[in-house]
C-alpha cells in the first residue's frame, strides 16, 4: 500500500492528470470566448463582459492550474474543481440567457 | 514527511485539506486511484462543456440563420444541460473520492443514464425537425 513518494510512476499518472486540466481550463477559456463574441454579435454587451470575464478565470486556472496534481501526495483537488465548475455552470447561464433573448 | 500514506493511518489534526467531508473519513487511498477519479471528473466537465459549446454554436447559428425556435430552444437546453453536468461532475467526484478513502465499492455513474438519454432525445427531437422541413420543403 505505502510506496515511497519520490517514486516515478510508469504510468504517468500526475503527469496526465496535469494535461487533463490544462485542455479542460483551455476549452472553457475557448468557450467563453466564443459566447462574448457571439455576445456582441448580438448586442448584448453585458454577456460580453461577463464572457470575458469568466475566459480571464479560465486562463488563470490554466495557469494555476494544479500544480498540486504534478506532486504525487497530499493535495486535494477540490478549490480548483470547484473553480472549474463554477465557471462551466456560469458559462452555460449565460449562454441560456443569450438563447432566450435571441428566442424571444 | 507525514504518516499520511501509510497503512492505517488516520485523518490527523493537522490534515487541512478540504472538503473535510472527503478528506475525514478513512485514510488515503493510492494516489494513481485519487488522480484517475480527479481525471474522471475533469471528463464530466469536458462533457458539459461540449453541450455548452453545442448550445452556444446553435445559438448563433440561429440568430445568423433565422432558424425556427425549435432549434433555439434545443439550444436552451443544452446549455443548461451542460451546467448540470459541471455540477454533477463536482458532486461525483465527492462521491467516489469518500469510497475510494473508506475502501467500499464504488458508486454507479448517475450522470450516465441522464447524458444517454439526453442525447437519444436531442437526436430525435432533431430528426423529427429535419423530417418536418423536408415535408415543409416538398
Amino acid at each position: 500500500m505505502s510506496q515511497p513518494p519520490p517514486a516515478r510512476d510508469p504510468g504517468l499518472q500526475p503527469e496526465r492528470t496535469a494535461l487533463a486540466w490544462q485542455r479542460t481550463a483551455l476549452s472553457v477559456a475557448m468557450i467563453a470566448l466564443l459566447l462574448a463574441f457571439a455576445c456582441l454579435r448580438g448586442g448584448f454587451l453585458v454577456g460580453t463582459a461577463i464572457a470575458a470575464l469568466i475566459a480571464l478565470g479560465a486562463g488563470a486556472t490554466l495557469f494555476a492550474a494544479r500544480r498540486g496534481a504534478t506532486r504525487s501526495t497530499g493535495t486535494s483537488p477540490w478549490t480548483a474543481l470547484t473553480r472549474i465548475a463554477v465557471l462551466l455552470i456560469a458559462t452555460a447561464a449565460l449562454g441560456a440567457v443569450f438563447a432566450l433573448i435571441v428566442l424571444l | 514527511m507525514d504518516d499520511r500514506s501509510a497503512q492505517g493511518a488516520t485523518p490527523g489534526a493537522h490534515d487541512e485539506r478540504r472538503p473535510r467531508s472527503v478528506y475525514g473519513v478513512g485514510r488515503d487511498p493510492d494516489v494513481r486511484f485519487s488522480l484517475a477519479n480527479e481525471r474522471t471528473a475533469l471528463a464530466w466537465v469536458r462533457t458539459g462543456l461540449s453541450l455548452v459549446a453545442g448550445g452556444v454554436a446553435l445559438t448563433t447559428v440561429a440568430a445568423i440563420a433565422d432558424l425556427p425556435w425549435v432549434i433555439d430552444l434545443v439550444a436552451l437546453v443544452a446549455c443548461l444541460a451542460g451546467g448540470a453536468l459541471a455540477a454533477s461532475a463536482l458532486f461525483s467526484w465527492r462521491r467516489v473520492e469518500r469510497a475510494l478513502r473508506e475502501d467500499r465499492p464504488l458508486p454507479a455513474p448517475a450522470a450516465l443514464p441522464w447524458l444517454v438519454g439526453g442525447v437519444v432525445v436531442l437526436a430525435l427531437v432533431l430528426g423529427v425537425f429535419a423530417l418536418v422541413e423536408i415535408a415543409q420543403a416538398a
